[in-house]
Order: C-alpha cells, then structure tokens, then sequence
C-alpha cells in the first residue's frame, strides 16, 4: 500500500487531480479512528474528517515520501487536527457535570468494580468527563499512550514533541487523571 | 479510583469503535479540494538534487560564490606585478653613480 500510496501522489501531483478520492477512500477509515478518540459527535467528526483531507491536500507539494510513509504523515495531521478541535472546545467548556454521565456509567463508578462489567461507550463517557480536567495536549499523550498503545518515541513523533516532553506530560496528566476519576466516584456515593 | 479499576476503564474505552465513515464522505471531500488550488506539479532538477545532497547545494553555492567574489574583487583592484620595477632596474644599470 504504501508504494501504492506514493505512486498515486505522484498521479496527482503531475495533472490527475481526481486521484485524490482514491487517497482519500483508502485512509478515511484510519482518519476516523483517529479523530473519534476525541469526537464522539458524528457530524463533527465527519467535519474533523474533511478538515484533515484538506490540510493533505494543501500540503501535497511538501510531503516528501522518502522521509516518512504517508499514512504517518496523514496520522500526524489528524492528531494536530484533533488537537486544535480540544483547544477550541476547552474555550468553551465551563463545567462538566455528572449529568453527562449515563446511569450505567454512574453505577459502575459507584461500586468498586469488581467483576462489574463496563460497556466500551460508558467507559468513554467517564474518561470524556474526566479528560474536561486535562490540558487538550495532556490527554492527547493520554490517550495516544493509554487507549491506543503507543509508545513515548511513537507519541513525540506524533505531536511534534520531545521524548522528554511527552514523559512529562503523560506523568502529569495520569496524576490529573486519577484524581479527576477519583472525584467523580466521590460525586456518585 | 484504584489500578484495577482503571485499567478496566481504560481498555473498555480502547474498545469503542468509531463510526463508518458516511457513504457520501469521499464525495464531500472530493467536493470541497475541487474549491481548493490544485497541488503543485513535481518539483523540478534543482530540488531533486537538494533531495540527493540535502547540505552539499548550499555548500557548493557558498564555495562557489567565494570564489567568484575573489575573481571580482581581484579584477578590480590588480596588485603589483613582476613588471613593475624594471624601469628602475634598468636606469640603475645604465646611469651608474658618477660619483662626481
């Protein structure tokens, strides 16, 4: 795929614009996988999406295929992409209550866990209440290291940071992290 | 919230899939590059060459304009040359002394 990928960057960059939706049909999956860790709203995810296709395509002319393959180019954009989408949204988020919680998610704080089973979406209502307490860039390295497994040199490389940094950040917001889960047990008892 | 806890919360939310991206989504992208400049075409020698030797253009460049500099600079201001002084050399051996 991935001399597939560059053969067919070379097609549109010399004159075949429309090989583009071929691009874009063979890694809109990926790109929505990204993005969902941090948009669970369909429309906005979908607009997330679009605005990270349209960021490859104005920077075609600069993506150097000799460098990097392009779906670790196409995953870094996303990552920025959600990034800036956290930072917009943290300017308007004031105060997240429980009442964004659902009842299943709230009894399954509220007893100690054991052998409780925890649905995939309630568990992502808990980690979204309490990711309202990190920094957009804490729970990125959160949720790049802690959901999606990858590693310190794999998250710096995505985000454009140092391997230090992102040591730092991710002992941050796993301490940020702990403590806002574990005012949220406190709210529901 | 204690370790274990967390862990479960954690890989139960690793497992939340994402949406199929909607059928017309390719569309809607295709759509909107169409209001966009296109890419620019292949770069041409002079940047796959930069690509080959990433440090050894400029280089070449500095080298090569140092040099012309020199060549410039040389031109217009010529030092002395081994012809200068013969006019002096040769009225000493023709009008020696007379030690009058």
């Amino acid at each position: 795929m991935a001399n597939d990928d560059t053969e067919l960057l070379e097609q549109i960059r010399s004159g075949s614009p429309d090989q583009f939706s071929e691009l874009v049909r063979r890694h809109q999956a990926r790109v929505f996988a990204i993005l969902h860790r941090y948009e669970r709203d369909a429309h906005l995810l979908q607009d997330l999406a679009q605005e990270t296709f349209l960021k490859v395509w104005r920077a075609l002319d600069q993506f150097d295929s000799s460098r990097a393959p392009f779906e670790h180019w196409l995953s870094r954009i996303a990552v920025h992409v959600a990034l800036d989408h956290l930072r917009r949204r943290q300017r308007r988020i004031t105060e997240v209550g429980l009442p964004q919680i659902g009842e299943e998610a709230l009894n399954w704080l509220r007893h100690d866990g054991n052998g409780r089973e925890l649905a995939a979406r309630d568990a992502r209502e808990i980690l979204d209440a309490a990711f309202n307490h990190l920094s957009p860039a804490e729970r990125l390295v959160i949720t790049l290291m802690e959901l999606e497994g990858r590693s310190v040199k794999e998250t710096a490389t995505l985000t454009g940071s140092s391997g230090v940094a992102v040591r730092v950040r991710a002992m941050r917001a796993r301490r940020k992290l702990r403590a806002a889960l574990a005012r949220l047990e406190k709210e529901t008892k | 919230m204690n370790e274990r806890k967390l862990r479960q919360l954690l890989v139960a939310s690793a497992l939340d899939s994402p949406p199929a991206p909607p059928a017309d989504f390719v569309a809607r992208v295709t759509a909107a590059t169409r209001r966009e400049p296109a890419p620019a075409a292949p770069p041409g020698i002079a940047h796959q060459l930069e690509l080959l030797f990433p440090r050894l253009a400029p280089v070449m460049l500095l080298v090569f304009g140092l040099c012309l500099a020199a060549y410039v600079g040389d031109a217009l201001m010529p030092g002395p040359d081994l012809s200068d002084g013969v006019p002096q050399l040769s009225n000493q051996w023709d009008f020696p002394n007379p030690g009058f």
